[in-house]
């Protein structure tokens, strides 16, 4: 039934990149899990005569400058950073890594022209396309999702393409085309399973970068709208608070960098497990 | 060497032809009528029609698209309807600072990365090259504008040694055009810096497994000095191409920067003109920058060929 893969990896203590990476996003999760049920305080009302209050106190991480609690807005972020990040990523799946493969089937013109394509895209960074689609469309966690996941595409392409070539050159697909197989059975037979490992550890990769960009975009204004809480829009109002209350912008802002860290190195973790060429082996 | 040149060339054009139909095509279907935002809303019908048929918006599409691309080639980006003056004058000042800001940016990140990402590949077995790499790691993950909102916190608020935004004005000499770039330049510099020193470490690390890197050691020369002769030029390779993309990623990443920084540039002014929905100002600023990434790119391609005289002879 199953697809003959390549040999077993020879096992390896588990890195400790994979797991550091891997505690800090469980956390990242489980904070998004527990704000749907539970937070301190709503995050959402607003409330004057506690504007503004110093760290400490009923308030653990302080009050932001419309006295809500700092801690709840920033345990109902992780929520938008998780979800804008995961839909990205998943767009950018959906649309690269059939593509890739495609191309690396079929070679030829096939490959040019879908190659030049991404070429295309590439030349949009993902940052500059969600304004542009926040400009047409609107401004919406949808549209940065959507717009962050065709940015990312380009690469799970590239990726899937170069990883299809070295499957397409196998003895075992070459038995499968002599077999009559199509190119339908083979993509999803032998090319998808063995290049899997590849586009995990591209997600982590675009799943690091999507989280950075939901916060820049946020930050302008062209993220999830508000009342929504949402990192980036803590940074934009905690701007004009940094001599006196800097922890406004200090907060949110450690989250943003722990959540990206902590991604990168599950990246590295990945890539030191699924990537042959990973300098881990030296 | 002419073919290959020829052909990227050819590329070049094609996909720059391409993307300026995606941006055309894209900033065409917005909601809204570029008239009725010329005119405002109490604009009679006959007044709208009118300047429809001057703005050339009642040709067809295929007509207003040639049109575009034909005034971009000479460089006229058409007329904004909100203001009324020429785009081109425009997108040529703010590009002056968001191109002062990137290149400053750029030049700190590999005054920063080469040195850090050489020793941290040299001395990976020690401390101090395993703690270099952990800090690069924290760099990674700090977004431009966090990092310029620290800095601002500091330097400015503080210790107020820099301005917290703003550009100098015209006359007032390199020395403040420095002083004004100095917080945005190393907010948007040291973030790329880490990430180009760790690919610099990598592409060190390569090298120096390399069998022409023991024979220049079994010569006589010093590890140091082998390093230098023989390695890094071929550790060049990989760093120039992750510093051209890093480029297009610093030019976005200025949007964010200059609004942080109330800079006036190429960022500030498409968030402008995506507020004001002045959208054929709009299209400019996006093919501008559009155009500058496939262009960093292009010449990252040809680079390659000068660094690299084995790449010359295979492409050609």
């Amino acid at each position: 039934m199953t697809a003959p893969t390549t040999p077993a990896p020879v096992r390896r203590h588990l890195g400790g990149n994979l797991v550091s990476g891997a505690v800090v996003l469980a956390l990242v999760v489980l904070t998004a899990l527990i704000s749907l049920v539970w937070t301190p305080y709503d995050p959402i009302p607003v409330s004057p005569d506690e504007r503004l209050l110093g760290p400490g106190g009923l308030h653990l991480l302080g009050t932001d400058l419309y006295g809500r609690d700092v801690l709840s807005l920033l345990m109902a972020g992780a929520r938008i950073t998780l979800l804008v990040g995961v839909s990205a990523v998943l767009v950018a799946t959906l649309l690269g890594v059939p593509v890739g493969i495609w191309a690396g089937i079929r070679r030829g013109w096939v490959d040019a022209v879908l190659m030049r394509a991404v070429d295309v895209v590439l030349a949009f960074p993902a940052l500059l396309l969600t304004i542009v689609f926040g400009a047409v469309w609107g401004a919406s966690a949808t549209t940065a999702a959507i717009a962050l996941g065709i940015g990312a595409a380009p690469s799970f392409a590239r990726v899937s393409r170069s990883g299809t070539l070295q499957v397409m050159a196998r003895e075992y697909v070459l038995a499968a085309r002599s077999a009559n197989r199509g190119s339908w059975w083979i993509a999803t037979r032998h090319v998808l399973p063995n290049i899997s490992g590849l586009v995990i550890v591209q997600a982590s990769v675009a799943f690091a970068i999507a989280v950075l960009a939901e916060a820049a975009l946020s930050y302008l204004g062209f993220g999830t709208r508000p009342p929504t809480p949402s990192w980036g829009r803590m940074l934009q109002e905690g701007q004009s608070y940094l001599y006196d209350h800097p922890t406004l912008v200090l907060f949110p802002g450690l989250a943003i960098a722990v959540t990206v860290l902590g991604l990168n190195l599950l990246g590295d973790g990945l890539r030191d497990r699924f990537d042959p060429r990973s300098e881990a082996r030296r | 060497m002419a073919v290959s040149l020829a052909r990227r060339l050819g590329a070049f054009v094609l996909t720059a032809l391409v993307a300026s139909l995606v941006v055309f095509l894209l900033l065409s279907v917005v909601p809204g009528d570029p008239a009725q935002v010329a005119l405002g809303v109490t604009a009679t019908p006959e007044a709208l029609a009118a300047q429809r048929a001057e703005m050339g918006l009642d040709r067809p599409l295929v007509a207003q698209y040639l049109s575009w691309v034909g005034g971009l080639l000479q460089g006229d980006f058409g007329v904004s309807a909100v203001t009324g003056e020429p785009i081109a004058t425009e997108l040529f000042t703010r590009a002056t600072v968001t191109t002062w800001l990137v290149l400053s940016a750029m030049v700190l990140a590999l005054a920063v990365a080469v040195p850090l990402g050489v020793l941290a590949a040299v001395r990976r077995r020690r401390a101090d090259g395993v703690l270099l790499s952990a800090v690069s790691q924290l760099g990674i993950a700090v977004p431009a504008f966090l990092a310029g909102l620290l800095l601002i916190t500091v330097f400015a608020v503080r210790l107020g040694w820099f301005p917290a935004g703003g550009w100098s004005r015209p006359g007032e000499g390199l020395p403040s055009l420095l002083w004004h770039l100095a917080l945005p330049a190393v907010a948007l510099g040291l973030v790329q810096g880490a990430v180009i020193s760790r690919y610099v470490r990598s592409a060190v690390l390569d090298v120096m497994g390399e069998d022409f890197l023991r024979t220049a050691r079994a010569k006589g020369l010093t590890p140091a000095r082998a390093l230098v002769r023989h390695g890094l030029r071929n550790a060049a390779i990989p760093v120039l191409t992750i510093s051209g993309v890093q480029l297009g990623v610093m030019l976005v990443g200025a949007v964010v920067v200059e609004r942080v920084f109330v800079l006036n540039g190429l960022g500030s002014m498409l968030l402008e003109k995506v507020a004001n929905r002045d959208m054929a100002a709009v299209q400019g600023v996006v093919m501008v920058l559009v155009g500058a990434v496939l262009l960093i790119n292009l010449v990252v391609d040809l680079l390659y060929a000068v660094i690299d005289p084995r790449l010359r002879e295979a492409s050609a």
